[in-house]
């Protein structure tokens, strides 16, 4: 290490020795702040990660259709129906619109699977990954096979391989793939059960008769849910509204319509974002302006203490700017170790608390790092007038404070 | 040790050394075109009243302050005129320095004491201490090198000062009152340091209120309304 730097730092372990107090009140302003700071920047992280997945996992230009259940929505006439695929497919040009019903049945060990019926089309959509074999075709619903795609989560839970057969209330089915569905984003985002299968889904053919249902027979043809995917070419905005309107031309009409775009489910996102900005923040910036100005209490008292010392210093030969320099890498050094524990140990506890924690977070560098660079500006910063007063002292009038 | 880099020269001079002080009324003047010269290895005491300017001439001798009018050389040197980054460089190259209140890092022992004469400077470490522990010698306080000084006696600790301001070979070490927070005791001990420093070639530019002291001087002058007057001693 440099003889020099090595002597700032013995000048400042000294100083800071001598006044344990001030400097250990100053370094836990500073630390409080810093762990505001990185618990802030985790969180906002966090949430602008969740952004990222749900957009990635709804697909782009996607955005779901659904509809009030049947109770709150009594115009039977006006529910989704098959033929409303078919009806958008033929008007929305470069587009894709795949249907799903839903049914939760209880699974071999009771807990709940839920059933999905829906068509081939439903992956050109979804952008959910085939882990293995194949998803439903046209000649599965063309036959009405009992075949069925399980998710990842089903086949590690029941040992479901492709080719194996999965039995659901005494009904055999083969499995003919495995699908990941993605990392749950939507899921913990969105009470919309249509946006995203749990990880305990069973996709099977639209067409097959309800065999997990004790009446077995087929249900009225109704959806619970469309997929859109709009036209490359198209806005999304203008998409859901050439769907919307649609499906409410009199022949085609469809009641208590819900759509669901990626900026609807960004929202509550944006919301949290903009609550936990402005509360974390308040507290983030009001400790680091509390611990800075205790620095630069501290500082100030620290050259009212040591004019004598600056005197002997200058008189030894340290020019202004080597007086200047000491109380600003002593603020510098404060703030950094106050950043480095307040981050550091921060970091570890939300780390070691992830699954805990009541939003998502991002732990990264970036997370680690910016508390440290924002300590060192602010160090920089508060220590700035202190240590320019420290240096324009006059030798000869601090050593005659002596 | 260095010897002293110029033998002919005077290792100080001022001419007409004026240094005013602006105040509400009007600039005060404390010095009044001081004239002076100190011979090497010369041990110079200066004597005075209060208010009479010694420690605004000190302050001028100790380049920790430039005059309002007037040349002042050091070591041959024009200093006056030079920017307050340029004094600093002759400061801790050339000039040691004793305060009556000795100015010590009180959490550090004498010889971290001794050593912080190097803090500015580029002298290896081991060059530092070896010469601080010489220093130390000189002073006699060199077995109580490890020692904090804040449990040294104040003659003790004045003789730290003292070898922290000879550690690195002055040209000129100036001494404020050095003995004016001491014992008579202490006192004598301090004075014997500063006649072995002087033994040894080191000029000494002192400053007291004490007419006991004025044995151990080379040359007395008396400083008394802003001028220096020569006194035999």
């Amino acid at each position: 290490m440099n003889r020099r730097l090595r002597a700032a730092l013995r000048d400042i372990f000294d100083d800071v020795r001598a006044r344990p107090g001030r400097a250990g009140l100053s370094f836990l302003a500073l630390g409080v702040g810093m762990t505001a700071l990185t618990v802030l920047l985790a969180v906002l992280g966090g949430l602008q990660e969740r952004s990222r997945q749900i957009l990635e996992e709804l697909g782009a230009q996607v955005f779901a259709v659904t509809q009030a259940p049947p109770e709150d929505s009594p115009r039977d006439a006006s529910r989704l129906r098959p033929h409303h695929v078919d009806y958008l497919r033929a008007n929305l040009a470069g587009g894709a619109v795949s249907g799903i019903r839903m049914y939760d049945v209880a699974g071999p060990d009771e807990r709940t699977i839920r059933v999905m019926a829906t068509d081939g089309s439903l992956l050109d959509i979804r952008p959910w990954r085939l882990l293995e074999g194949r998803f439903l075709d046209a000649q599965d619903l063309a036959q009405r096979d009992r075949v069925a795609v399980a998710t990842q989560r089903l086949s590690d839970d029941y040992g479901w391989r492709v080719g194996a057969t999965a039995i659901l209330r005494d009904t055999p089915f083969r499995i003919v793939g495995i699908l990941a569905l993605g990392s749950g984003a939507l899921e913990s985002e969105t009470t919309e059960s249509a946006l995203l299968p749990s990880e305990r889904t069973f996709f099977v053919p639209a067409t097959l008769p309800p065999y997990w249902r004790p009446s077995r027979t087929m249900p009225e043809a109704t959806l619970d849910a469309l997929y859109v995917r709009a036209p490359a070419a198209l806005p999304l905005e203008t998409a859901v509204e050439q769907v919307r309107s649609l499906l409410t031309q009199p022949d085609q009409f469809v009641g208590d319509l819900s759509f669901i775009t990626p900026e609807v489910l960004l929202q509550r996102l944006r919301k949290l974002q903009d609550t936990i900005r402005f509360t974390a923040g308040s507290i983030a910036l009001l400790c680091l302006v509390l611990g800075g100005t205790t620095l630069m209490s501290l500082l100030v008292a620290n050259v009212r203490e040591r004019v004598t010392e600056i005197g002997l210093r200058r008189a030894l030969g340290a020019t202004q700017a080597d007086i200047a320099g000491l109380f600003v890498l002593e603020a510098v050094l404060l703030t950094g170790i106050a950043a480095i524990v307040g981050a550091g140990g921060t970091g570890l506890v939300l780390a070691l608390a992830r699954d805990q924690f009541p939003v998502p977070l991002r732990l990264d560098v970036v997370v680690l790092v910016t508390p440290l660079f924002v300590a060192t500006l602010l160090g920089a910063a508060f220590s700035f007038w202190p240590a320019r007063a420290a240096a324009r002292i006059s030798p000869a009038e601090a050593l005659r404070n002596e | 040790m260095n010897a002293p880099s110029i033998e002919q020269e005077p290792v100080l001079a001022m001419r007409g050394v004026w240094k005013s002080f602006p105040t509400p009324r009007g600039p005060v003047h404390v010095l009044r075109g001081m004239d002076l010269e100190i011979e090497p290895g010369s041990f110079v005491v200066i004597t005075g009243p209060s208010g009479s300017g010694k420690s605004t001439f000190l302050n001028l001798a100790s380049l920790l302050d430039a005059p309002t009018q007037g040349v002042i050389h050091f070591a041959g040197r024009v200093v006056s005129t030079l920017t307050e980054d340029e004094l600093c460089v002759v400061r801790k190259e050339r000039l040691g320095m004793v305060f009556q209140k000795f100015c010590l890092l009180t959490h550090r022992s004498a010889i971290e004491n001794v050593m912080f004469r190097f803090r500015y400077l580029d002298t290896p470490e081991d060059e530092a201490r070896a010469r601080s522990q010489e220093a130390l010698d000189l002073v006699g306080l060199g077995r109580q090198a490890d020692q904090p000084v804040r449990l040294m006696s104040g003659g003790e600790m004045q003789r730290v000062a003292i070898a922290r301001a000879v550690a690195r070979r002055p040209d000129l070490l100036v001494a404020d009152e050095p003995t004016g927070n001491l014992d008579r005791k202490s006192a004598e001990a301090v004075m014997q340091t500063f006649e072995r420093l002087h033994r040894e070639g080191i000029s000494i530019l002192f400053v007291t209120h004490n007419d006991e002291l004025l044995r151990y001087a080379t040359r007395h002058l008396i400083c008394r309304e802003g001028r220096l007057e020569d006194r035999a001693s």
